[in-house]
């Protein structure tokens, strides 16, 4: 692929993911910063300002959809395509209520991709999140 | 020369009227009549030369003279005033007493003792915020004096039904004993009924089924048979049924079960609460010398009104049950479909690796996958040890154990886990503490739940864990505590701390660590206490008896096989 590598920034609690993704990602031109918690996300996001970010919903510290929301109150921040990583029901409001959705319904990420992740799948959505 | 005369738990009672008798719920009372539908200071009566005169002295439920509500009023030979659930009957100047009243014909005195229905479920409705209370004594209402009103020995019967089922009511959840309790008290009020049933309706399908059912005597067909048509008629119209002589009683005449059965009398009451109909309860009897009277049908339908309130308690205690459930279960399955997706994706994410490394021929690449692999697979392992744990009862297998060489080992896992960390671990023991009967299997995954939680804690900041035991205080007991000087918790988690499923640590954690843990310290007979600080660390204390009385191992004789063990070790 040409050009300059593109930055993706990895936010979950879990090392497996990121080990993971790493590999289903590698080849494509990329590279990575990885962050454990939603408060780290958040200060790297701010920080490195990626190319593209997948972020887990259930994190220490902050969630994944309130990184989200923060997200979108910056201006350098809120164009940077999301993946959202959701786990059993967050989407259906059997963990998180519909009314805590509101501060972030107003955008909804660019993707959501349910655990357990699929390589292809995954890499598929980042590619064509970067394309566009 | 003036009087009261009212019916209270202790019996018929009496009061001469002085020049002012005040009457209320608090003690300065003249006459005091402790209920909560009675206001403290509630009213008063005065003389005035050869008059009385009732006044309401800003009542919250108002006094009733004969059933109007006053506020001062001029008070007559044979008036009835109502305070609270109290009727309290005035006589005045040589008048008979009641039993015999003068110039007052029976239909007033029934009237007079009419406590109906309507009237009770209505105070109560309508005033929500209290809660009347039974403290009637079954003694004291068995021994009323004997009185010869029938109308106060109606009264006196209300009471002994109400008290009967109440009493039944407040014992029990289990209906099938509240109403077998409810019918034994019937039987003892109505001298004459032969059999007594309670038919239920189901709320949801509206299926008819029988809920109790008692004879007096043990008869050779016991087979219950009663009335569709009386008993459709009841349900539908929403109203008791008497029925003095069947043999006489054109609304049967066509009801050959009842013919059949030879009975002679019969009535019918719905068990009906606030709209809700639960269903009927009849009596009837053989006896054609002694059938039941309009009076034993309204005493009958009070008692339907409690009954029915009563099921009206136990449905919704039943159905709060049932949504407690269910919340319970919808919480479990959450957090194990969190640690089953955890551990698929880390199954799924390995499997890809090793598959990746096949393809390339690159062996580090397979490593790495299968040690992810692997590493689920503990977890899968430690889930499930968990959960078998939490899910039953067991009692621990017991042996003498050494602490301190159990926490030996725990700290060195400890330090291994924080080997390339800024986190000490270390081990103070107490040299005086003595063995101890603990199974260690589950101590051991106490303790170390503890020193692991207590590493991780501190693997961000760095600091360090403390784990030191303590020998038997005053109080028998042995101790664990592991301190650590980590991140700390909020009162929230704190809070939440021995919650199942409840973990801080993400994906690292099942949130089944502490419960477990807390579990296997109480079968113990144990105690566990964290005390915590946002940013300030925390301590956790496990208790543990320092004696117990060993159980019989396998194979040992019953006999002697158990002994105090305390110092043998």
């Amino acid at each position: 692929m040409p050009g300059e590598a593109r930055k993706i920034l990895i936010a979950d609690d879990e090392p497996d993911i990121h080990e993971f993704i790493h590999v289903a990602l590698e080849g494509a031109n990329m590279t990575f910063i990885d962050a454990g918690d939603g408060e780290d996300a958040l200060t790297m996001a701010r920080a490195e300002t990626p190319d593209l970010i997948i972020l887990d919903v259930q994190m220490p510290k902050r969630d994944g959809f309130s990184v989200f929301a923060e997200l979108q109150k910056q201006e350098s921040t809120r164009d940077i395509p999301v993946i959202m990583l959701t786990g059993v029901g967050e989407r259906t409001g059997f963990k998180f209520k519909s009314e805590d959705m509101g501060e972030y319904l107003g955008k909804e990420p660019a993707a959501y991709v349910e655990k357990p992740v699929d390589a292809d799948k995954i890499l598929k959505i980042v590619a064509s999140l970067l394309q566009a | 020369m003036a009087k009261l005369t009212w019916v209270s738990a202790d019996g018929v009672q009496t009061r001469e009227l002085a020049d002012i008798t005040s009457i209320g719920r608090s003690r300065e009372n003249d006459l005091l009549l402790r209920d909560p539908l009675v206001s403290k200071l509630h009213a008063r009566i005065l003389r005035d030369g050869n008059d009385w005169v009732l006044e309401d002295t800003g009542s919250r439920n108002g006094s009733l003279v004969n059933g109007v509500r006053q506020t001062r009023c001029l008070l007559r030979h044979g008036d009835r005033i109502q305070i609270g659930p109290n009727e309290l009957r005035f006589e005045c100047g040589d008048a008979a007493p009641f039993a015999q009243p003068a110039g007052v014909d029976q239909s007033d005195i029934d009237s007079f003792l009419e406590w109906d229905n309507s009237t009770v479920a209505g105070v109560r409705e309508s005033d929500n915020d209290i809660v009347p209370t039974h403290t009637i004594d079954v003694t004291s209402v068995a021994g009323l004096p004997e009185v010869t009103s029938p109308a106060t020995d109606r009264l006196t019967l209300r009471l002994k039904a109400s008290y009967a089922i109440s009493k039944a009511a407040a014992a029990t959840l289990n209906l099938a004993v509240i109403l077998d309790r409810v019918l034994e008290a019937l039987f003892e009020i109505f001298a004459s009924a032969e059999r007594a049933v309670v038919m239920l309706v189901d709320a949801d399908s509206g299926k008819v089924r029988r809920g109790a059912v008692k004879f007096r005597r043990s008869l050779d067909d016991t087979d219950v048979h009663i009335s569709r048509t009386a008993l459709r008629q009841v349900l539908s119209r929403r109203e008791a049924l008497l029925c003095v002589d069947t043999a006489l009683d054109d609304r049967f005449a066509a009801v050959q079960s009842i013919a059949d059965y030879g009975i002679r009398s019969m009535m019918i009451a719905p068990l009906l609460f606030k709209g809700q109909m639960h269903g009927a309860i009849l009596i009837d009897t053989l006896n054609r010398t002694a059938p039941f009277t309009q009076d034993d049908l309204e005493l009958l339908s009070f008692a339907g009104t409690e009954v029915a309130a009563c099921l009206t308690n136990a449905d919704l205690h039943r159905k709060a049950l049932a949504a407690e459930h269910l919340a319970a279960v919808g919480r479990t399955v959450a957090g194990l479909s969190h640690c089953m997706k955890n551990i698929l994706q880390g199954i799924k994410g390995g499997a890809y690796i090793v598959e990746k490394g096949l393809a390339d021929k690159t062996i580090d690449r397979i490593r790495q996958g299968w040690n992810m692999v692997k590493r689920k697979n503990d977890f899968m392992e430690e889930l499930v040890w968990d959960l078998l744990n939490l899910s039953k009862a067991r009692a621990p297998d017991y042996e003498l154990t050494d602490l301190n060489a159990l926490c030996t080992e725990i700290v060195e896992i400890g330090a291994g886990k924080a080997r390339n960390s800024d986190v000490e671990v270390n081990f103070v023991a107490d040299k005086a503490l003595k063995n101890i009967c603990v199974d260690p299997k589950g101590i051991r995954r106490c303790i170390l739940n503890l020193v692991t939680n207590a590493v991780d804690a501190c693997l961000e900041g760095g600091g360090n864990v403390e784990v030191r035991t303590f020998a038997a205080e005053a109080d028998g007991m042995v101790r664990v505590v592991v301190r650590d000087t980590g991140c700390g918790m909020s009162e929230e988690t704190l809070a939440k701390l021995f919650t199942i499923f409840f973990s801080t640590k993400g994906s690292k954690g099942t949130g089944l660590g502490l419960p477990v843990t807390k579990k296997i310290v109480e079968e113990h007979g144990g105690r566990i206490k964290a005390e915590s600080r946002q940013g300030d660390g925390t301590t956790f204390t496990v208790s543990l008896p320092a004696t117990r009385l060993q159980r019989p191992k396998k194979g040992a004789s019953h006999a002697g096989g158990s002994q105090e063990d305390t110092d043998s070790g």
